[in-house]
């Protein structure tokens, strides 16, 4: 079934053919939520949320926009709508002071040679960086470094210029770098 | 540059993505800097790793939870959609229906407050006979209601 196939049937309520589109995103959709979260219990949520906005707002996709754009930019704001709603949330309640900061990679650690333990914690000290990241230099900078998305595809997704790009990742790489640096300091 | 200027474009410096003159001076000051050398070293080694994409765990359950969300949504249509239909007129309809019991309300309140008794009424109006003298007033017609009332009046004062 090709693309625009898959979206007619979907827009006739083909269950079955949801279900494939599911299949062939959930990887990016998944990835960007997490990697914008930092947590899995938030990243399955998002994921959740994600599809079910797919669903209800396929009607309206006119094939403008590449699909996996569409689907890129649906992720991208739902993360960044949590995001801004758990700010609040925790504001009010305070409970930012309280939260566990343990985070993890949802990484099959028990079979996980030795060798690739120490890639794993590596990756653990940059992926903690990134979640400190002001949302939108951190949105950038997952698309180009997970999603290998080129400038342009960021630009369409995120709905900006291309320079806008540009700034976005120059600045979250230079902020990247100072919370590197003194991140190592404290390890 | 100084060595803070130098280290926080060392990302950039690694992915390439400064301009040809920003990567010369940074090239030429790793040279003599065994300081910011030494920083970008241990940054290469955080940042130039192998990406683990394809070993994210997705859990399968999430499937089966969408599709839930899914079917629950389609019950609930039903319903929202008659929510949907009544509720915006709700709140105008019964902003309406208080003004207009307030309105009524009010004027009730007022006839009630307002008006005499009427054994008051009946008082005063021989009041007045009795301070103008009943040639001051013209004669009521006959089988009217005044007369009428003018008859209980006097009745009630006899009382």
């Amino acid at each position: 079934m090709d693309e625009q196939e898959l979206i007619t049937n979907i827009k006739n309520g083909d269950n079955t053919a949801f279900k494939q589109l599911f299949d062939q995103y959930r990887h990016f959709v998944y990835n960007i939520c997490y990697r914008m979260s930092g947590n899995r219990e938030e990243a399955e949520d998002a994921t959740q949320d994600v599809f079910v906005k797919i669903f209800h707002s396929i009607e309206r996709f006119r094939g403008e926009a590449k699909l996996s754009s569409w689907i890129y930019r649906i992720a991208v704001n739902t993360c960044l709508k949590r995001e801004r709603q758990k700010k609040l949330a925790n504001w009010v309640s305070l409970d930012i002071l309280f939260q566990n900061k343990k985070e993890f990679y949802p990484i099959d650690h028990e079979d996980a040679p030795e060798q690739q333990m120490e890639h794993i914690q590596r990756e653990q000290i940059v992926q903690g960086a990134i979640r400190q990241l002001p949302a939108r230099q951190k949105a950038a900078l997952i698309l180009h470094r997970y999603q290998d998305l080129s400038y342009e595809e960021i630009a369409q997704v995120m709905e900006i210029s291309l320079s806008a790009v540009e700034s976005l990742l120059h600045r979250s790489k230079e902020n990247l770098t100072k919370k590197l640096i003194s991140l190592k300091k404290k390890i | 540059m100084r060595h803070k200027t130098i280290q926080k474009k060392l990302l950039g410096y690694l992915d390439n993505e400064l301009s040809p003159r920003e990567q010369q001076k940074i090239r030429n000051h790793l040279k003599i800097c065994s300081t910011c050398l030494q920083e970008l070293q241990q940054l290469k080694a955080l940042w130039q790793i192998e990406q683990p994409i394809e070993r994210m765990k997705i859990p399968p359950f999430i499937w089966t939870r969408i599709s839930a969300r899914l079917k629950g949504e389609e019950k609930k249509g039903f319903f929202n959609g008659i929510k949907n239909t009544v509720v915006p007129f709700l709140g105008p309809v019964i902003m309406a229906v208080l003004l207009l019991w307030a309105l009524i309300g009010g004027i009730q309140l007022g006839n009630i407050i307002s008006r005499p008794s009427d054994q008051q009424a009946a008082m005063q109006t021989t009041l007045a006979e009795n301070d103008f003298g009943s040639s001051y007033f013209e004669a009521l017609p006959p089988g009217s209601i005044g007369t009428r009332f003018l008859a209980i009046a006097k009745n009630e004062i006899k009382k």
